[in-house]
């Protein structure tokens, strides 16, 4: 999990728009600290697409 | 030649061969196809030739149900009708429009593709469209995908009012009565044809009106309204007998399907791309026809009196990064977001309808309530195509969508907004149980009344109505002449 949180974090900071950093404090929490089990549940809804507390990311964007 | 009704005593005597209800759209291209065959016709506008709120406050009716709608401003009562105020966008049908068999319980369009496809062109031609490549992809670029591609529109410019005004005033085949209000539409004896119709204006003064064939092309709630309010020889109304009168309004939703951030790279000469539903993902999913938008916030946009108040709000909310918390106070959004929304097909569904209210407008005629409501498979397909959309949208690394949430949990109402598309309550059925008219568009059991408009759609599609509705108008047009 700690691979998926990097690869949220690279993705969402990549991005162009100011939307994601409250986003990401959203999804990850502000503390880096906090064990894993405080992040949200990830489903896969596609063949290579997964959805986090609303967001549809790839299977490259969660390094997994 | 334009008559004002308030003005005049009494309305000339002609042996007209139609007289058509309503000068929107669809009544004046009617009006002057017919008229072009040489046919003598009546064109009657309740409003004037500009707006009023004399006329505009017949619209005047109530919303019940949980669906929010706004009668008396989606709609123009005057010459010219809602296309004084339309935004010009222009789809085709496709195929798949025609295919679908059944849906909750109802049948779709008893006429196939081609049967529409043929007045096209001429569709095209009255909307001022290039004749050639007619309809593009704006902005949006090709996808690797079988689910969605570009959406394809044309835009027109033109509003009927100010095209057609110096055309009625000089045909002399064509009678438009403005200020003239459809009150009344009498059977003869055997209830099998119509006798004459009522005309009133606004100085307490009507008259019955006699022609060979009657058209009402007032708009979808208001056909229906007419209908129903023609009760005193059938305590239904007329063209009830299936009580389907007013049944099935449908809308195309307008829902907000999510947030999205934009691949720069991706994005670099648009700030907007709309994708649509493919023929095989709609019929695999068995989902509408669905039109999916992406649009970045370029300015702040905030309305009415307190808009100053609400752009420092935006402001402040939006510099502090605290938008998503705050959304309780005032929903809005910065620049630079990306939203997600759409144009989704409704289904048909009984469930959704007009009816009349015991509250009369000046004219004596009952207002109408809305009761606009969703089914099972609209929940549905709004869903289904959202979640695959967004996944097109990652894959092919356009972006990345967060999804609203009431669409991954299904225990969330989806709140579907408008786009002032009211099509479905006089539907066009092969038999008279499922709807009001018959594949050309006569009231089924009334040989010489017709419907023309979005009010005959038996089901919504995806694409905007207009231009499908003149398309079935100058079906009706040459029925009428060959025919009736």
């Amino acid at each position: 999990m700690q691979n998926t949180k990097r690869s949220l974090i690279k993705f969402f900071f990549l991005s162009s728009t100011a939307l994601p950093v409250f986003n990401l404090l959203g999804i990850l929490g502000s503390d880096n600290s906090k064990p894993d089990k405080n992040l949200p549940a990830i489903k896969q809804i596609g063949k290579d697409c997964f959805l986090i507390d609303g967001w549809v990311l790839t299977r490259n964007d969660l390094n997994i | 030649m334009i008559i004002d009704f308030n003005q005049t005593k009494a309305l000339p005597k002609k042996n007209y061969e139609y007289c058509i209800c309503g000068a929107g759209a669809a009544g004046i291209a009617l009006a002057l196809e017919l008229a072009s065959h040489g046919k003598q016709v009546a064109l009657f506008e309740g409003g004037d030739t500009e707006y009023t709120q004399e006329s505009q406050s017949i619209y005047n009716g109530y919303v019940i149900g949980e669906n929010q709608y706004w009668l008396d401003i989606l709609r123009l009562r005057f010459l010219g009708g809602t296309t004084n105020h339309w935004a010009g966008r222009c789809r085709p049908y496709t195929k798949f429009d025609f295919s679908l068999k059944e849906i909750n319980g109802l049948p779709g369009w008893p006429i196939n593709y081609n049967d529409m496809a043929q007045y096209l062109p001429k569709a095209i031609d009255i909307l001022d469209l290039p004749k050639v490549n007619t309809f593009k992809n704006h902005e949006t670029p090709e996808i690797q995908s079988d689910r969605f591609e570009p959406d394809i529109y044309a835009m027109s410019k033109v509003r009927f009012k100010d095209k057609f005004s110096s055309e009625l005033k000089k045909n002399d085949k064509v009678d438009l009565f403005i200020n003239a209000n459809l009150i009344d539409i009498q059977l003869y004896e055997n209830f099998t044809a119509v006798k004459s119709i009522k005309i009133a204006n606004y100085n307490d003064s009507s008259e019955n009106v006699q022609a060979n064939n009657y058209i009402l092309a007032m708009g979808a709630i208001e056909n229906a309204r007419l209908l129903l309010n023609a009760n005193s020889q059938l305590p239904a109304g007329i063209g009830n007998q299936s009580d389907m009168v007013g049944k099935c309004f449908m809308e195309h939703f307008n829902v907000r399907m999510g947030d999205f951030v934009a691949n720069s790279e991706k994005w670099q000469s648009t700030n907007s791309m709309g994708f649509f539903t493919t023929q095989d993902f709609a019929r695999k999913n068995q989902t509408g026809m669905n039109n999916i938008t992406f649009g970045m916030i370029g300015n702040l946009k905030a309305y009415g009196r307190t808009a100053e108040l609400k752009k420092l709000f935006n402001r402040l909310s939006c510099s502090l990064g605290i938008t998503d918390h705050v959304q309780f106070l005032y929903s809005h959004d910065c620049v630079g977001d990306g939203i997600v929304t759409s144009l989704c097909e409704q289904f048909p569904n009984k469930s959704s309808y007009v009816a009349l209210t015991n509250e009369s407008d000046r004219l004596g005629l009952k207002r109408i309530k809305l009761n606009w409501q969703l089914s099972e498979a609209d929940m549905y397909s709004i869903r289904t195509s959202a979640v695959s959309m967004a996944e097109e949208f990652a894959q092919n690394n356009l972006g990345r969508v967060k999804l609203s949430s009431f669409i991954t949990n299904e225990s969330e109402k989806i709140p579907v907004t408008h786009h002032a598309h009211q099509m479905g309550t006089t539907r066009m059925s092969s038999s008279e149980k499922d709807g009001v008219v018959d594949e050309n568009c006569k009231v089924h059991g009334i040989k010489n009344l017709y419907i023309a408009g979005s009010s005959v759609f038996p089901t919504g599609g995806g694409g905007n109505p207009t231009m499908p509705l003149l398309q079935l108008t100058f079906r009706l047009a040459e029925h009428l002449i060959n025919n009736a």
